[in-house]
């Protein structure tokens, strides 16, 4: 039990949902302005799906079904791929589509953590779960699926959420600025750059900010976290030495307990 | 840590990615970077979060009995355990589930284990629950596990705050249906012709009136008496000279083979503590002392009073939580335990950045036949200890096959040497073996099998131990154990000043021929007028001699049924000729899971009360 403050304000999955919903409203308008028809009544009707429903896909295949309906109308208004669409650097409707989506994905997720399972599945805690087939009805121990209690939600949580959001869509059009700056050199073609961009600031972004958490980890061992640490390197230093040592012992000790039994 | 979750929507985003800014669809692109900064932020976030909270958290444990805190408990008793992990971080951790883990001795009885919330300065987490203690031993809390997840569900990590907590469950009280009033006696003179043969004492109990004599002390003078017979009577009172009893506890790892609270110790414990209050109240001596295969663990001198009680009963509840121990248990078997206790109990020390494991380390270089303990007998007829030999030089010399070559690829034994490596690092640092001890566990299978036990038994798992060896004989059997039950027995002979009893709790079936130490220092205390009593531990679930064995079952569960029906077997058997042992020097022989096993040892003591105020 936690015993924080119980709010004032109750707040329920309907919450969660209706900001799915609002993402999805969003995505909808965003496009149907861009001129998606088909392909947006698709995302919309997936969206729906993944809002009332509890299929954990749903944000993966509203993605899918988002990147198809895109595809379609690139191809539907140049008819190649060859050709770059033509938009400026910050466009508002683009940034109100990366929005709805966000929000859309984000919301979905902290749905799924309340209505299925926040944890992965551990197969050490299992439960008793009833099965049916036809006429047949069993009991079979399955792992533990556990979702947050709903009783945890509070307004605030929902309030950080909305600020947040926007956060994501203005570093998307931060780093669209960086990506898609021309190059200097032109040695591959400029989707080729972007492509490198991209690899490039993830991997070192990644890499860099590993290193500095890890390091921060290591300052905070405790002393025998350290101990296992300094241990391990030294066995990976000397690994080949020690064992051949340690197996000349163990062989030699068990030379003499057999020795010790014949007599 | 990301979850699958976490994987999927990476995965899939990023491939999205690449195929939007390799077609160059500018809108795409742009939406699908948003999700990418989010889950990277969402991801910095956590981490920021985890690695800030994660020292600044703190256990607060107690354990109440009807709302009061208490440090020792008493067995068959039930207690609450309140357990509160608190931060002191200004940081919040959103989401984390709390486990803790109920002690191997205790029972649950109501109430959750674990609990969930947010955790920050203000708001703890709270988890209660309500335990049985059914049996005597300690109480072991580690720490609670904490679970933490973003609330997405994106990513997670497993933390373990670490507060290791003992709490004392004392032996029970138990009231055995022989335990005998502890009120007065009636003052009754016996009746003309059945004299009890009593000692002069300076007791309370009137046991004779005579003749005055000179020197008599004028307070002794029984005036009614002396008027009715016209001469001056003298009453005589009783002697009152205590009765010691020592109790002789085995608690070797052949009574220590079980589950924790479930073994042939906890009964003997039992015996041993309702002697020992049963005495108390009559105001006699109870002495201990507890031998195992290696030591005379404690000794404990006769004496009385309170605290010499719960002096004896302390020692008791220490003795009762120690856990089997042998030279040599398969790792197979142990070290997935041991690694599964490491997971929930040591994650930090699982990392892969601070436990490493190369990969191909067993495909490079497995463990050689010639350090694996041989569990194979030599063949008595010669062709085939040829044959025997023969093999085992193949398998050793360095151009021969043997089960590392061939098995290096296996899965099973690549997953077995990578537990082994983890375990034994955490092993070596735990019990200060010294910088190259990884490389010695590693290597050296009599010495980790004997580490994996040690720190199993420390967190009370109970470890799958064989109790018979590759030719068949009991690996608990031990007969230093006897001889240095003979040697205690014999101190305690040469200290005894009356007739004293000696109580045995001792394991004797599977001594087979190495009874003879015990059964000569038995000898010496029944010359010298002491009284014996042995009462041997049997293993629950085995059939006492004279109780019905289950009807065996059909099928697959026959061969067990019948390979019990001969264990009991040969245990009754071996009972029946400890009983014959004794029954030469007039020594009885109880087994404890009898229920007049206390009863016995009280009548022992009552009878011994009667003939110390005999007239030797």
């Amino acid at each position: 039990m936690n015993d924080a403050p119980r709010p004032a304000m109750q707040v329920g999955t309907i919450h969660y949902q209706i900001l799915c919903g609002a993402g999805l409203v969003l995505v909808f308008f965003a496009q149907f302005d861009q001129g998606v028809f088909l392909g947006n009544l698709l995302v919309g009707c997936i969206g729906l799906l993944g809002i009332v429903s509890t299929i954990r896909i749903a944000p993966l295949l509203l993605l899918i079904v988002f990147a198809g309906a895109q595809l379609h109308f690139h191809w539907e208004m140049y008819r190649s791929f060859q050709v770059d669409e033509r938009r400026p650097l910050l466009n508002v409707r683009d940034l109100v589509l990366a929005l709805g989506l966000v929000t859309y994905v984000a919301a979905n997720c902290r749905l799924q953590s309340l209505s299925t399972r926040i944890f992965p599945a551990d197969p050490r805690q299992r439960e008793e779960k009833q099965r049916r087939r036809g006429r047949w009805r069993w009991r079979e121990l399955v792992a533990a699926q556990q979702k947050r209690a709903r009783r945890l939600l509070t307004p605030q949580e929902i309030a950080r959420f909305v600020l947040i959001l926007p956060l994501g869509a203005l570093a998307a059009q931060a780093l669209w600025f960086v990506i898609g700056r021309p190059w200097i050199l032109t040695v591959f073609h400029e989707r080729v750059h972007r492509l490198i961009s991209l690899a490039w600031l993830l991997i070192m972004g990644a890499l860099i900010t590993g290193m500095i958490l890890a390091q921060w980890r290591r300052r905070h061992m405790d002393q025998t976290a350290a101990a296992v640490y300094l241990q391990d390197t030294l066995w990976r230093e000397t690994r080949r030495e020690q064992r051949r040592t340690f197996r000349w012992l163990a062989w030699r000790r068990l030379h003499e307990r057999t020795q010790e039994q014949k007599q | 840590m990301l979850t699958s979750r976490g994987w999927w929507l990476l995965l899939v985003n990023l491939a999205l990615l690449v195929v939007a800014i390799s077609l160059g669809l500018g809108t795409l692109t742009l939406a699908l970077l948003a999700i990418l900064a989010w889950f990277l932020g969402a991801w910095l976030q956590f981490h920021v979060r985890l690695r800030w909270t994660a020292s600044a958290i703190c256990v607060e444990r107690s354990l109440l009995r009807q709302g009061m805190p208490i440090e020792v408990l008493w067995a068959q008793s039930t207690a609450t355990v309140v357990a509160r992990l608190c931060s002191r971080s200004r940081l919040a951790l959103p989401y984390l589930a709390v486990f803790d883990r109920v002690p191997a001795l205790a029972r649950w009885q109501k109430g959750d284990t674990w609990s969930e919330g947010e955790l920050h300065r203000a708001a703890a987490v709270e988890i209660s629950y309500q335990i049985n203690c059914p049996a005597a031993g300690r109480l072991r809390f580690d720490g609670l596990k904490v679970q933490v997840a973003d609330l997405q569900g994106l990513f997670t990590a497993h933390l373990f705050t670490r507060d290791v907590r003992h709490y004392r469950v004392l032996p029970p009280r138990i009231d055995e249906p022989g335990h005998l009033p502890t009120i007065k006696r009636h003052n009754l003179l016996p009746h003309l012709g059945t004299h009890r043969h009593l000692r002069p004492g300076s007791g309370s109990e009137l046991l004779d009136l005579r003749d005055y004599l000179p020197g008599d002390p004028p307070k002794m003078i029984a005036w009614k008496a002396s008027a009715r017979r016209d001469r001056l009577i003298t009453k005589e009172f009783e002697s009152e000279v205590p009765v010691r009893c020592t109790l002789f506890v085995d608690v070797s790892s052949s009574v220590r083979v079980g589950p924790p609270g479930a073994n042939a110790l906890t009964r003997v414990i039992a015996i041993a503590s309702a002697v020992v209050h049963a005495n108390a109240e009559q105001r006699d001596l109870s002495g201990l002392c507890l031998v195992d295969e290696h030591a005379v663990r404690g000794v404990i001198r006769p004496g009385r009073g309170k605290r010499h009680v719960y002096r004896v009963i302390q020692e008791l509840a220490d003795a009762a939580e120690l856990a089997p121990v042998t030279e040599f248990a398969p790792l197979e078997r142990l070290v997935p335990l041991a690694y599964g206790l490491a997971q929930d109990v040591y994650p930090e020390l699982l990392e892969k950045d601070v436990n490493a494991f190369p990969w191909w380390l067993p495909l490079w270089s497995p463990q050689p036949i010639y350090t694996v303990p041989r569990t194979e007998q030599v063949p008595k007829s010669w062709p085939w200890r040829m044959w025997f030999y023969c093999r085992r030089w193949m398998r050793e010399s360095p151009i021969g096959l043997h089960r590392g070559r061939l098995f290096r690829f296996a899965p099973g034994q690549h997953r077995m040497y990578r537990l082994r490596k983890r375990v034994a690092a955490i092993l070596a640092v735990r019990y200060h073996l010294g910088p190259a001890a990884l490389a010695w566990l590693l290597e050296d299978d009599v010495a980790c099998s004997q580490y994996v036990q040690r720190f199993l038994a420390e967190h009370q798992v109970a470890a799958p131990l064989p109790l018979y060896d590759e030719r068949g004989r009991y690996r608990f059997g031990s007969p230093a154990k006897i001889e240095r039950l003979g040697k205690a027995l014999l101190g305690s002979v040469l200290r005894g000043k009356e007739n004293e009893l000696f109580v045995l709790l001792v394991d004797l079936l599977e001594a087979g021929p190495h009874l003879e130490p015990l059964l000569r220092a038995v000898r010496v205390a029944r010359a010298r007028h002491h009284q014996v009593q042995v009462i041997c531990p049997w293993p629950p679930g085995v059939p006492v001699p004279g109780q019905a064995a289950a009807p065996p079952l059909a099928g697959r569960d026959l061969l067990q049924a019948s390979l019990a029906r001969a264990s009991a077997q040969r245990l009754q058997q071996a009972y029946r000729r400890v009983q014959e042992a004794f029954a030469q020097l007039g020594v009885g022989v109880a087994l404890a899971p009898e229920e007049q096993a206390v009863s016995l040892i009280l009548n022992r003591l009552h009878k011994l009360r009667g003939w110390q105020r005999s007239i030797r």
